[in-house]
């Protein structure tokens, strides 16, 4: 038996709690503190990141700083965190309306608690306001200047000699001092202002500080974020803030250099350093990156569309930048040509755990020393590709294998022998080359093999069939709600495999579409907005496959982010015990939906 | 066993509510007699600077070796749940531990105090000294205070939290109710506080 049931019978009945189970609320019930607030009194004058309140009895008046009223709130429902009124963010102050049990949960551990359950960040996120701005919230809480403090500032009184304020920089090791003037920061000095402000004019160091000091300086305070600081700094060009508490005593010092450092897994700065590397090992060092800003990327609440475009953009980046190197070392190219990519590259939807499908086409048959230069050029990239992570495709669908290094003619072949003459296999190993873009060289290598294939494959509607069976091959798992899943040779895998089992039924479904409607889109989301709205898909069916996708797959990377954050390998297979009922609920109409789309797919096309 | 109860207590420093360390306590008894009725549960939970630690609440059941009886319908404790429980020795043992350094809060005190002070003499030889706020008595002179009448009922535990909004809890344990205790005291406190968090010294009482 266990001893907060009182707790928890409460918070099973108050949304979005009642989305976990006994143990999850048994574990937040434990951090819980219960507070009493008589009628008329304050119970948070600055509200916005006090945790998470619970108003288990009473009522709560909400008001904005100037006291005038936003929101009240009563039995079962939440104040305390960052709360949207009318689209805007804002502070504001909480008291008793009427007499007042809370419940409270402190700021710390509620962060934790949005940062294990997705759906209490979910409900608190986006509850009134889009999920981008939940995005933002999170990443505030995430990125204060607070956290870029490194050390106790470096202080001086502002009659201290020159001589002794340069020692004592130089002792401790800064670029900068803060100067302080009858007890509060008066002042700022910088190496900068040593050079200018004294060496270079003579000035006699038994001077006082105070006269070569930058008087009142901007400064910060600890909650301020990081984009505020750096907004600041680089709108006045300075390269140090002070940072100080309410009172206005100085808790320490950021530099541009700290602030540039913290953006540093920003994707797009990412992909702007991935083109200044010079050399393949420093592309791997850059790559050492990609887990952490891929966690931080989940956790931060990014939709799963944006996720898998900006992580492929990183693949893009890694991949074009290893040709340009190649290039340069093997010299240029002896004919025109295209680096292309397959499966989930070209559909822009990379997660964490990924191989490399590419390929190379030429624009005419090549001679043996021109195929010798590309074979090194292969044999470069692909292998940079591996030592970045991005390893060895199994299929060997690598521009690395000879048979995918070819001319543009000879492309069409291959696609002629899947389309006219299939047969299962075949057709299996092939669907993986539908999905086809062009990251480097002459796109229209690729647009004219994109358009061949599409075309071809839209006439032949036997061949379709053929994919439309082995579409029908990869079964969503409506049972696996059983203790263990078994995968469909019969044996007792480590887990659902959200991948096979989840996204790679709906991406081909989704493609068998794109290929009856001559579509030239990769990406799934793509395909699904261009088939409802060419009438190939009913808007219906489009919204479902469209939700079903993203739900699983935030299911797939949310798992994936907690491997990576705890340094294991990332995978595609969840535990069905790490489910919470709310998943499993969500996943088992995810994998009906995908169900009920094959079931359609299998009338159409008669097979079963 | 009670020594580091003893120890702590020594050092108890009772101040206002936010500064004063506390364990709400209720007890689940076969009876009313405690020369020969026995406790079957002891529920608590703790008070720090002003807030009750829901992470704290405990609820220990008690092998009676005394059939329930009669009162079984009123604690909906059966003599085969009881049988699972632990010996009192060991219950008391972990109250203490909880309780060293601490005021106690109880709703009535008298008679949980009489029980334990009985258990506690078969259990360490000694009655250990108790600090003492009691929800009923405090109330009571409240209302003695502003002359208003008392009457029959007035005072209960579940009458009382209505008068201060508190939620209405239908289930009764000994942790339930010693956190509808705790949840009382607090609400009393918040009252006669005010502004300012509010002075126990004057309502304690010591058994």
């Amino acid at each position: 038996m266990h001893d907060l049931s009182l707790a928890t019978e409460f918070l099973h009945t108050v949304p979005p709690f009642n989305t976990l189970t006994g143990d999850e609320l048994v574990s937040i019930a434990r951090k819980l503190e219960v507070a009493y607030y008589p009628q008329g009194k304050v119970i948070f004058a600055s509200a916005s990141n006090q945790g998470l309140a619970i108003i288990r009895k009473g009522a709560v008046r909400l008001v904005d700083a100037d006291h005038k009223f936003l929101d009240k709130r009563s039995e079962g429902e939440f104040f305390g965190h960052g709360i949207w009124f009318h689209g805007e963010k804002k502070e504001y102050s909480a008291e008793a309306e009427e007499d007042c049990l809370l419940w409270h949960l402190k700021e710390s551990e509620y962060v934790q608690a949005l940062a294990r359950y997705s759906s209490l960040d979910e409900f608190f996120s986006s509850h009134h306001k889009s999920r981008l701005s939940a995005a933002t919230r999170i990443k505030s809480s995430v990125k204060q200047v607070r956290d870029l403090l490194k050390r106790e500032p470096v202080m001086i009184k502002c009659e201290t000699s020159i001589r002794e304020a340069a020692r004592l920089m130089s002792q401790e090791n800064v670029s900068s001092v803060l100067v302080m003037c009858n007890g509060t920061l008066g002042g700022i000095v910088t190496d900068k202002d040593l050079r200018q402000r004294v060496l270079a004019v003579d000035l006699d160091p038994g001077t006082a500080i105070e006269k070569v000091m930058t008087a009142n300086p901007r400064a910060l305070t600890a909650e301020a974020g990081v984009d505020e600081a750096l907004l600041l700094m680089m709108r006045a060009n300075y390269h140090h803030l002070p940072i100080v508490d309410k009172n206005g005593q100085p808790l320490g010092l950021v530099t541009a250099g700290d602030i540039l450092r913290s953006q540093s897994e920003h994707p797009i700065r990412l992909v702007r350093d991935i083109h200044k590397r010079k050399t393949v090992d420093e592309l791997v060092n850059l790559s050492q990156r990609l887990p952490s800003l891929f966690v931080r990327m989940v956790n931060l609440g990014r939709d799963v569309e944006q996720i898998g475009r900006m992580i492929t953009h990183i693949t893009d980046a890694f991949t074009v930048r290893l040709i340009q190197l190649a290039e340069e070392e093997l010299g240029p190219p002896p004919m025109q040509y295209a680096w292309i990519v397959f499966g989930s590259q070209a559909r822009e939807e990379q997660t964490a755990k990924t191989d490399q499908d590419n390929g190379m086409v030429l624009e005419r048959k090549a001679s043996p020393e021109e195929a010798e230069y590309f074979s090194k050029l292969a044999d470069k990239v692909c292998n940079g590709l591996d030592q970045l992570g991005y390893v060895f495709c199994p299929g060997e669908i690598m521009a690395l294998n000879v048979k995918w290094r070819v001319s543009l003619a000879k492309w069409k072949r291959h696609f002629d022998k899947w389309i006219e003459s299939p047969e299962p296999k075949s057709v299996m190993h092939s669907s993986i080359f539908f999905d086809m873009r062009c990251v480097h060289g002459n796109t229209k290598l690729v647009d004219a093999l994109l358009s061949y294939a599409t075309k071809s494959a839209k006439a032949n509607r036997i061949f379709r069939r053929f994919m439309a069976a082995n579409v029908l091959g990869h079964r969503p798992p409506i049972g696996f709600f059983r203790r263990f899943v078994q995968e469909d040779d019969g044996t007792q895998s480590e887990g659902l495999n959200l991948k096979h089992r989840g996204i790679v039924p709906i991406t081909d479904l989704v493609r068998m579409r794109a290929l009856e409607g001559g579509i030239k889109l990769a990406n799934t989301f793509d395909r699904i907005e261009l088939s409802s709205r060419l009438g190939l898909m009913n808007k219906n069916d489009a919204s479902s496959l469209r939700d079903a996708l993203i739900l699983i797959n935030r299911i797939r990377l949310g798992y994936q982010a907690e491997q990576v954050a705890n340094g294991q390998p990332p995978s595609n297979f969840v535990p069905p015990d790490d489910l919470s009922p709310l998943m499993r609920r969500n996943l088992k109409s995810a994998f009906m939906l995908v169900k009920e789309a094959q079931e359609a797919l299998a009338l159409r096309y008669q097979v079963h | 066993m009670l020594s580091k109860y003893l120890e702590a207590s020594s050092h108890l420093d009772v101040d206002h509510i936010e500064n004063t360390p506390i364990i709400a306590v209720d007890l689940e008894l076969t009876g009313l007699d405690a020369t020969t009725n026995k406790i079957i549960s002891i529920g608590w939970a703790l008070i720090d600077e002003g807030k009750i630690q829901l992470g704290s609440s405990r609820h220990l059941l008690i092998n009676a070796d005394q059939s329930v009886g009669s009162s079984a319908a009123i604690h909906e404790l059966l003599d085969n749940q009881i049988a699972e429980g632990l010996q009192i020795d060991e219950g008391l043992e972990q109250l203490f531990e909880a309780a060293a350094g601490r005021a106690w809060v109880f709703h009535h005190a008298a008679l949980d105090v009489a029980f334990l002070q009985k258990a506690c003499a078969g259990w360490a030889g000694a009655v250990p000294p108790f600090v003492v706020l009691d929800t009923m008595q405090i109330e009571l002179r409240l209302r003695k205070r502003r002359e208003i009448p008392v009457q029959q009922g007035d005072l209960q535990l579940g009458r009382l939290r209505k008068d201060y909004n508190l939620p209405h809890y239908t289930a009764h344990d000994a942790l339930i109710d010693a956190f509808a205790t705790a949840e009382l005291l607090l609400a009393i406190a918040a009252r006669l506080g005010g502004n300012t968090p509010l002075q126990l010294g004057p309502f304690l009482r010591f058994f």
